[in-house]
């Protein structure tokens, strides 16, 4: 069968990490960072493989009870487009990565504590 | 061929049949729709105690593990990990009870299972889960694929 227009093995890897990936959360690489300055952006993950794609997780588990404005982006420094999520201690963001891409987040605003985050990753 | 044939093709020409195995346990568990068939347990965390709520002892299946709260709770803070030595890259969740009381809302939809309380486990793997806030009864339920 031909490939649909557009369609290659990334795309095909993106798809099962997407399904699979979902419910690998405690699995994976595994690294921790802490984050205070509000407005610097940070470099969380990079995709260096050849061909694989990463399924990617960042959680929060400094256990303050404020919930943070952030923004995720696929540049080194965050833009006013780019993906903002309210992050809540125990909360989850998950992200597909694809070869060269890179993973960043700027912090909006002053964290009452070190902002603590986990990120996991696996290729797929 | 249809598309999820070719789509399915094209998977097996990329991972090993692991893959494959997970790929099919997390498809048919995403909606919850297997929790009330499969393997039922039910563990009790200790305040603060990493303990193995899953482990998948076959050989090369996929296990897909549902972790719900019991009935009369309704929100707790788990870090789930791979080990019991979570450290600082444990994945905390904050669970909340998966189904409505049954006579809450007779006529009400069943939820799905959110994905942070649903894992799939490759073979010789474990899942623990560690009570941020006091101990804790939770229902775990598996199923290999």
């Amino acid at each position: 069968m031909e490939l649909p227009d557009g369609l290659g093995e990334k795309e095909i890897r993106a798809y099962f990490a997407a399904v699979v990936g979902t419910f690998r959360g405690p699995y994976g690489t595994r690294s921790n960072q802490r984050y205070g300055t509000p407005g610097e952006s940070f470099q969380l993950v990079s995709n260096s493989t050849r061909n694989k794609v990463l399924s990617v997780f960042v959680s929060r588990n400094d256990g303050a009870p404020q919930t943070l404005s952030v923004t995720f982006s696929g540049a080194p420094i965050a833009g006013t487009s780019d993906f903002a999520a309210s992050f809540a201690t125990n909360s989850i963001v998950r992200f597909i990565l694809y070869p060269g891409d890179i993973l960043s987040m700027t912090l909006n605003e002053v964290p009452v504590v070190p902002l603590k985050l986990v990120i996991g990753q696996e290729p797929y | 061929m249809d598309f999820v044939g070719w789509l399915l093709e094209k998977g097996r020409e990329l991972y090993d049949p692991l893959i494959m195995r997970m790929y099919f346990a997390t498809v048919v568990g995403r909606l919850g729709a297997r929790t009330a068939n499969a393997v039922p347990s039910i563990a009790v965390l200790p305040n603060k105690t990493p303990t193995v709520l899953a482990e998948n002892k076959s050989r090369d299946k996929a296990l897909l593990a549902y972790v719900t709260l019991e009935p009369s709770l309704n929100v707790a803070a788990v870090v789930f990990s791979a080990s019991d030595n979570a450290g600082p890259t444990g994945q905390g969740v904050l669970i909340i009870t998966t189904f409505p009381p049954a006579n809450d809302d007779p006529g009400a939809i069943i939820r799905s299972v959110p994905a942070d309380q649903t894992f799939v486990l490759k073979p010789s793997e474990q899942l623990y889960g560690t009570s941020a806030f006091g101990a804790l009864r939770l229902t775990v339920s598996t199923e290999y694929f």
